[in-house]
């Protein structure tokens, strides 16, 4: 005769023991089933790792306690809570769980248990994901980390960007000569305070970093890896691949759990009250999507209360609230009514969405609302819940309706908005911020693949072509290929014969042709958001590429093929007709306007001091300049004693100086890890540090210019006997450091100090199409 | 740059013209004026010309605050700078005129030549501002002073290891074609200019040289034109950098001595009125 509970909780992880303990608070016969240790996944943590509370936001529920703290401090906590609790809790494998007429039958390690509810709160660190590459399966290829003490002096690769990754190559780095492979250019789903650690060990030197890097091949002794420069082959005597865990899925499919997309990455689907489809049966905790260990212990406590009949809300719902104040209505329904609206997110886990809801701001637009203008810098992303919203592209006007999104050029190209969008009626729209859609991204497929293909359609229809059929362009996007380039890679030359036209899409290239002498001169930069090579495949002969082209930045393309553009300018005539007139003005411009080797260089130089990607840049023509150094204290005395330029450190070109100074870039790197987000573009397109910099120091390592510095606050009122040099003036400030830029002077009315200071005009302000205009009339000193 | 607009031509000249105008009128008025005992600062012209230079000066000594005036919003230093040179090299001509041209050996003339001092410095500032500002190597790429004088000071120390352990000929070569080179602002603005190698007392030294030690002879020479370029270098750079600060001792005390004066001037007037 099998044991009967009312229910059966499997998995004493953080999700499972909230459940447990508030069953046996209940008075609920209840059992719960665990084949490890209580806690098992700390359980297999770094001996005295710090396991961290996030989202620190979020009220914890029921008795289970857990704060920040060390591995055998929250251990010790939760087996105190097991015993005092009294859980009853049993060690077993659950082989089996199906479903029956009153419930369900359960095998647990050779024991026969049958119940009403069952909770599933398994994890999913049973089964780590694997490299995928030859030799994953070498002997020194490892999934976890227990004790980082037993490795000393060796070479070994953390692949990886997530915490446990980052938590496992900072324990290794005292000891051992570590690196880190990460797929990505940022830590974007690592908790902030690892991010920054991280950070800070690659800065110092301690770990290696290869960004936008896989591993191509395991060898005993070594690894090939593939980075943005090319493949590299590391010593490496150690690997461990931090890669994430794949879902039990065969598990639990057998036991009747559907899924909603054959994706390996997707999750079962829960209700609000965590049931999935088979009735009486719950999933909680990273099985639905929710890997933090606040949320899992919640989960658990509200899912009893959930059986027991009783009406709980989820612990994030004050946050929920206040988010969804500006809707008339019932939250709840609001919230669902917003989900059931947007099927970009459909693939979202419940806790998934509610955090993004938390994360974003909604919206009630009235028609002819400005939601944002061309140009603006910022990257929110947009969804439209409900209504329709216009895009200004040209004189035609392109509708979005209501369950699409848009926004999403400025969030993966990081440029500016590349068009006007206004509410054409009312409608209702939920901006999410751009970390919160990044992780996103990274964690649901489903997304990504959503908003690559957008991104195609909507990249080719405003560079390319405002006339083109959505539906033929999203034909062509299924056609076409994304391809990435590496700094300097050349997507074609002078002389090959055109076959494809690149968009690009992130980065940008130089344009560079051969002169009469042979030199390759570099005549023009071409950022994100255009097209090349198209005018060597406007007519159906073979012709050879005027130009070679070569990408100055990491950059990102999509590929189409000669016999779709010519298709798709023979359905677009109007478009058609632009570009071939815009080829033949090229062609004109190629034999008459030879760039010197003069400008060519300057390009050069301009490219390689990243002020082809400024937005606005200060530069002081030498010519001019008398070196009174009037700038660097006009920058100093408007704010607080501390200039942000250092004109004598800037890079010189013939008479072009490019002082150490902010160059706002279009693709700013130095928002990439700003944990408060404090790093912002203004709307005008200034890069500005708010003053919730906490100082962690991670823009000051990211921007490759070095125009970042940590500074005290040294603002304190006029001090006679400093002026005098009778005392030295204090430069702590008493305040902690935080990070100081050139701000573009937005607090004053009248622009830049700096150049409103300098007595000969020496000091300018520019972008690079100024700047190319400003040298290009340079006659005296052109070759 | 193509947008090569500095202070002296700035918004085309725009302050130039302005005070060309200013002159122009203020001669024309002294012309057709013909006051009773003559043209001098006593007539009704000559007081108002005289009021008009003395609004003048403050205006050009505000300058001193204004370029400090970090906040100030509504102009720029360009702007600003523009119009105090031009205005500076009107006041050369206005004040003569409020005088009637009469100088003589007193408080009044003092003022007048040391507002002149002020003003030439000026001009000699204004000058070296515009010519030098394009020669300073260090703002194109080149070295500072700084670091000239770092290398010069290890290319010594190369060329007296060069010849350690060698023949007393070579040491004798490197004695006659060796020089100290002392960085100071006197020797780069009056002393003597740094002259590349005489070629032909060169090689005629290097003859006495045997074969073995001509190699090191010729190392020795390239070592010491390297030595001379630089030195050459540091001595211009040092001299442009002089020249582009000195004016202003003279400029901005004797701008205070000239305003001293003026005072000196205004109540001597009326004192004596």
């Amino acid at each position: 005769m099998a044991e009967h509970f009312d229910i059966v909780i499997i998995g004493a992880g953080p999700a499972g023991l909230g459940a447990a303990h508030n069953a046996a608070k209940n008075g609920v016969s209840h059992i719960l089933i665990e084949k490890g240790e209580i806690g098992n996944t700390i359980y297999d943590y770094q001996l005295r790792k710090h396991v961290m509370a996030e989202p620190t936001k979020l009220p914890l529920r029921g008795g289970v306690e857990f704060d920040a703290g060390s591995r055998e401090e929250i251990l010790e906590r939760w087996n105190k809570a097991v015993k005092e609790g009294n859980v009853n809790v049993r060690k077993g494998e659950v082989t089996k769980i199906q479903k029956a007429e009153a419930g369900f039958t359960i095998e647990a390690s050779g024991a026969s248990l049958t119940a009403k509810q069952v909770v599933l709160a398994i994890g999913v660190q049973g089964s780590p994901r694997k490299l995928g590459v030859p030799g994953d399966d070498l002997p020194h290829v490892a999934y976890t980390l227990a004790d980082p003490d037993a490795f000393q002096g060796m070479d070994i690769l953390v692949v990886g960007a997530g915490d446990a990754a980052i938590e496992n190559a900072l324990a290794l780095c005292e000891k051992n000569k570590v690196s880190i492979l990460n797929r990505s250019g940022e830590f974007p789903r690592a908790k902030e305070a690892n991010a920054s650690k991280i950070l800070d060990a690659i800065k110092s030197g301690k770990v290696t970093c290869y960004y936008n890097s896989a591993v191509a091949k395991v060898e005993p002794e070594k690894v090939v890896i593939t980075t943005p420069e090319g493949d590299v082959e590391l010593k490496c005597n150690h690997i461990i691949a931090r890669l994430g865990c794949i879902l039990p899925r065969k598990f639990l499919e057998s036991a009747g759990i559907s899924f909603p997309s054959p994706d390996p990455n997707a999750v079962p689907v829960v209700d609000k009250r965590y049931e999935c489809n088979v009735k009486g049966m719950y999933i909680l905790g990273a099985l639905i999507g929710y890997p933090l260990i606040k949320h899992a212990i919640n989960q658990g406590f509200e899912v009893i209360e959930h059986i027991l009949g009783r009406e709980v809300e989820p612990a994030d719902q004050v946050l929920v609230e206040e988010k969804l104040r500006v809707l008339p209505g019932e939250v709840n329904a609001n919230l669902e009514m917003i989900r059931s609206k947007l099927p970009l997110f459909a693939d979202l886990s419940d806790p998934q969405f509610r955090e993004l809801i938390i994360d974003s701001t909604v919206h009630i637009k009235k028609p002819g609302d400005i939601i944002f203008e061309r140009n603006d810098y910022t990257d929110s992303f947009w969804s439209i819940v409900s209504g329709t919203v216009a895009i200004d592209a040209g004189e035609k006007q392109i509708k979005i309706n209501a369950g699409n999104f848009f926004g999403e050029m400025g969030l993966l190209s990081g440029r500016r908005r590349t068009a006007t969008i206004r509410a054409a009626e009312e409608c209702i729209l939920l901006e999410s911020p751009r970390k919160q859609i990044l992780k996103l991204i990274n964690s649901v497929v489903s997304v990504k693949k959503a908003l690559d293909e957008v991104f195609m359609v909507r990249a080719m229809q405003t560079a390319i072509f405002p006339d083109a059929d959505p539906a033929f362009l999203m034909e062509l996007a299924k056609r076409c290929k994304m391809k990435n380039f590496k700094k300097g890679e050349v997507l074609f030359k002078q002389g090959d014969i055109g076959d494809v036209v690149y968009v690009i899409r992130k980065g940008s290239v130089k344009i560079s042709r051969r002169n009469k002498a042979g030199a390759d001169v570099a005549q023009t930069y071409i950022p994100a958001g255009n097209l090349v090579g198209e005018m060597a495949v406007l007519q159906q002969a073979d012709q050879a590429r005027s130009a070679t082209v070569t990408a100055v930045v990491p950059t990102e393309t999509i590929l189409i093929e000669k016999q779709d553009f010519l298709g798709l300018l023979e359905q677009n005539p109007e478009t058609k007709k632009r570009i071939s007139l815009l080829a033949s003005q090229r062609t004109v411009e190629n034999i008459t306007d030879e760039t010197s080797e003069y400008t060519g260089r300057l390009l050069d130089f301009m490219m390689a001091e990243g002020v082809t990607d400024a937005d606005n840049f200060l530069l002081i023509d030498s010519d001019l300049c008398i070196g009174c150094d009037n700038c660097e204290k006009a920058c100093a005395a408007t704010h607080s004693g501390y200039s942000r330029l250092d004109r004598k450190g800037g890079k010189t070109f013939a008479s072009v100086q490019i002082p150490v100074s902010c160059r706002h870039c279009e693709n700013p790197l130095c928002m990439l890890d700003c944990p408060p987000d404090a790093l912002t573009r203004m709307p005008n397109g200034e890069v500005i540090i708010r003053d919730s910099c906490i100082g962690c120091g991670n823009c000051t390592r990211n921007c490759p210019y070095g125009v970042i510095q940590l500074v005290h606050d040294d603002e304190h009122g006029f001090n006679l006997l400093e002026w005098l040099g009778l005392k030295k003036k204090s430069s702590d400030g008493g305040g902690a450091a935080k990070a100081a830029k050139c701000d573009m002077c937005s607090h004053l009315n009248s622009g830049p100090a700096c150049v409103r200071s300098c007595p000969t005009g020496a000091a300018i302000r520019a972008n690079p199409r100024d700047m190319l205009r400003i040298v290009g009339g340079k006659q005296g000193v052109r070759a | 740059m193509s947008s090569e607009e500095s202070f002296y031509n700035y918004k085309r000249y725009r302050y130039l013209t302005l005070n060309a105008l200013l002159v122009l009128v203020l001669l024309i008025i002294y012309i057709v004026d013909s006051p009773l005992g003559g043209r001098n600062g006593g007539t009704v012209v000559g007081y108002t010309y005289g009021i008009i230079a003395a609004l003048g000066i403050l205006y050009l000594m505000w300058y001193g605050v204004r370029r400090r005036a970090y906040y100030s919003a509504h102009t720029t230093l360009k702007g600003v700078l523009s119009a105090h040179a031009w205005l500076g090299i009107a006041l050369a001509i206005i004040v003569p005129l409020h005088s009637g041209f009469s100088f003589g050996f007193n408080v009044h003339t003092l003022a007048y030549v040391l507002m002149m001092v002020v003003i030439i410095s000026g001009v000699i500032g204004a000058i070296f501002y515009v010519d030098l500002a394009p020669r300073i190597r260090s703002h194109r790429g080149g070295g500072t002073i700084k670091k000239h004088l770092e290398q010069l000071r290890i290319l010594s120390q190369d060329i007296e290891s060069s010849v350690k352990g060698k023949s007393d000929r070579l040491v004798d070569v490197m004695h006659k074609l060796n020089f100290e080179y002392r960085p100071s602002i006197g020797n780069s603005l009056f002393g003597r200019s740094i002259k590349p190698l005489d070629k032909k007392h060169v090689s005629e030294l290097l003859q006495h040289l045997s074969e073995n030690e001509y190699q090191d002879g010729l190392k020795l020479v390239s070592l010491i034109d390297k030595k001379l370029e630089l030195a050459a270098e540091a001595q211009e750079e040092i001299s442009i950098m002089t020249k582009l600060r000195i004016w202003l001792f003279v400029h901005v005390p004797f701008t205070f001595a000239m305003f001293a004066a003026l005072l000196a001037h205004i109540f001597s007037v009326f004192y004596y009125w």
